[in-house]
């Protein structure tokens, strides 16, 4: 685990209740710069709510979210988006209606800062017209831009909503099941792009999911959630040995 | 000649309407139908403060003022409230501001209205009329050409599909949201404003449910982020009672029959084009 100095990210004594229903109950953990965490978990330990927590789309009842030292508790979603807390969907968070060259421009207009009237410009639509190009071709989606996104494959808008999260600017991914619906082929470019995204873009990632193989194979470290508690923290290997995580995900 | 100038002026005015309703209703997908109030409000603070005595400029910035402040109420309560709840709110305050505008006779003349409206000097001829209209028209759909390419009409579209993926590029979508209402409670009322200088004359029905009607089949027709699509949209709904013309029916069923007719299209656009109104996709 990172010294506290180092983290990007900290979150103290979470407790996030919806309804009546405490769903999170005292969690606590830091991410460091450049680190991927995995978060596993059965169905309904709270893996979701928890990035809900921390991207700002649910109130806590009780803790501390601080974000590269910035106590981020009373910031709004855009708001933490807009300082860099940016994330993904569990059934992709892409506009659907718009084509994948829209989905694009939506994120780069914003992050690159571009003036509103850009696209009467011939100069910034070229510009735009490059990044988009480029960030398709490296995910093999440039044949598909001007189509409707709602028409892609599952695979295909995991891709598209990954590039989208790189487009972003963002330091922290918050990933919420990448693969999904995704076909095995495809698992291993998800990999390869969410390793591409920390490593070369310097990008921290936090990603919650129930393919073990895929997370423990990118993880350098995996909290493991049981019934809305922190049951168990650790490197891959430590974690997947766990004889207590065998009991509580597989049921041996 | 009258007859189609009428035509044409109804279609301006419709197109002015539409133009606010389009990017909230059609392109933001929020359901606001509140907007038959700022047609309604623009129209009264119009002909009340023209009627004082005081200039037309002075009675055209008070209505296009007070329609901006409705704008910002009904903003603030979409910030507020659910997309249903919002709906639902909307709707009642048309039917809050027709009591209003009944009971208030002092002012507003009650259900006998306010006639004699009277239009600047330089409209005086029904032809200068139209072509300001139309000029007004094409302003307003320049406007809304430019939105709809520019950052903030992207927004609008995604905001149809998710405010929560909006949120989450860093989007405020309830900002996003506001300024689609505020804008179409002022289109609603420069709408007001023109739509009087033609029939010169204000009661409680002016801005009713059978505009509400009117407006929301528009905007259902127009589901596609163009602005030719829109005006295609205004020029069916606008011309669609006219074929009523062609069969031989007593004048006093005429009216009902055409709402039976927008409410009968209105059924089957719901229908087939609504799905994205309503049910925003929660896919968190």
């Amino acid at each position: 685990m990172p010294k506290e100095s180092e983290n990007i990210l900290t979150a103290e004594n979470l407790h996030v209740k919806i309804g009546k229903r405490l769903i999170l109950h005292d969690i606590s953990f830091g991410i460091g710069q450049g680190e991927i965490v995995g978060i596993i978990g059965p169905n309904g330990c709270g893996k979701t709510t928890l990035l809900n927590a921390l991207s700002g789309f649910l109130s806590l009842e009780e803790g501390i979210i601080t974000f590269r030292g910035k106590d981020v508790m009373n910031l709004e979603a855009h708001a933490r988006a807009r300082l860099g807390i940016t994330r993904s969907f569990q059934h992709a968070g892409v506009f659907r209606e718009m084509t994948v060259g829209e989905n694009l421009m939506i994120v780069i207009e914003r992050a690159e800062q571009y003036p509103w009237w850009w696209a009467f410009s011939s100069k910034y639509r070229r510009k735009m017209d490059v990044e988009i190009k480029k960030a398709l071709e490296d995910v093999d989606l440039l044949p598909h831009k001007d189509l409707i996104a709602g028409l892609l494959s599952g695979g295909q808008l995991r891709l598209l909503e990954l590039t989208r999260l790189r487009l972003s600017r963002g330091n922290l991914l918050l990933i919420d099941e990448p693969t999904a619906g995704v076909a095995p082929i495809l698992k291993s470019k998800l990999s390869e792009i969410i390793r591409k995204l920390v490593k070369e873009h310097g990008h921290t990632a936090v990603i919650v999911e129930h393919d073990l193989k895929f997370l423990f194979d990118i993880a350098d470290r995996v909290i493991v959630l049981v019934d809305g508690e922190k049951y168990l923290e650790g490197i891959p290997s430590e974690v997947r040995n766990d004889e207590r995580l065998k009991k509580v995900y597989f049921g041996e | 000649m009258g007859y189609l100038y009428t035509q044409i002026a109804r279609f301006l005015e419709n197109v002015v309407i539409e133009t606010g309703q389009h990017l909230t209703m059609s392109i933001a997908g929020i359901l606001f139908l509140g907007f038959p109030v700022s047609l309604s409000l623009g129209a009264y603070v119009f002909a009340i403060i023209e009627k004082t005595g005081d200039s037309m400029v002075l009675a055209v910035i008070g209505a296009l003022c007070s329609s901006l402040v409705l704008g910002v109420l009904f903003a603030l309560l979409y910030r507020r409230l659910s997309n249903d709840s919002f709906a639902v709110f909307s709707l009642a305050s048309v039917l809050a501001f027709d009591a209003v505008l009944r009971s208030w006779d002092s002012l507003t003349g009650g259900v006998l209205g306010i006639p004699g409206v009277s239009r600047p000097g330089f409209l005086s001829s029904f032809l200068m009329l139209v072509l300001f209209q139309a000029v007004v028209a094409f302003l307003f759909l320049l406007f809304e050409y430019g939105i709809l390419r520019s950052p903030l009409g992207r927004s609008l579209q995604a905001h149809k599909e998710s405010k929560i993926f909006l949120d989450s590029l860093g989007v405020h979508s309830k900002n996003i949201g506001s300024l689609a209402i505020i804008f179409a409670s002022f289109s609603g009322a420069v709408g007001g404003i023109i739509m009087i200088w033609r029939i010169q004359f204000l009661d409680p029905t002016f801005g009713g449910i059978p505009i509400l009607l009117i407006v929301l089949t528009m905007s259902i027709l127009a589901v596609k982020p163009r602005v030719l699509w829109m005006v295609g949209a205004v020029l069916f709904v606008t011309l669609l009672p006219e074929i009523l013309r062609l069969f031989p029916l007593p004048s006093s069923i005429v009216g009902h029959l055409r709402l039976l007719l927008y409410s009968a299209l209105l059924i089957l656009l719901v229908n087939k084009l609504s799905s994205g109104y309503t049910s925003e996709k929660r896919l968190v």
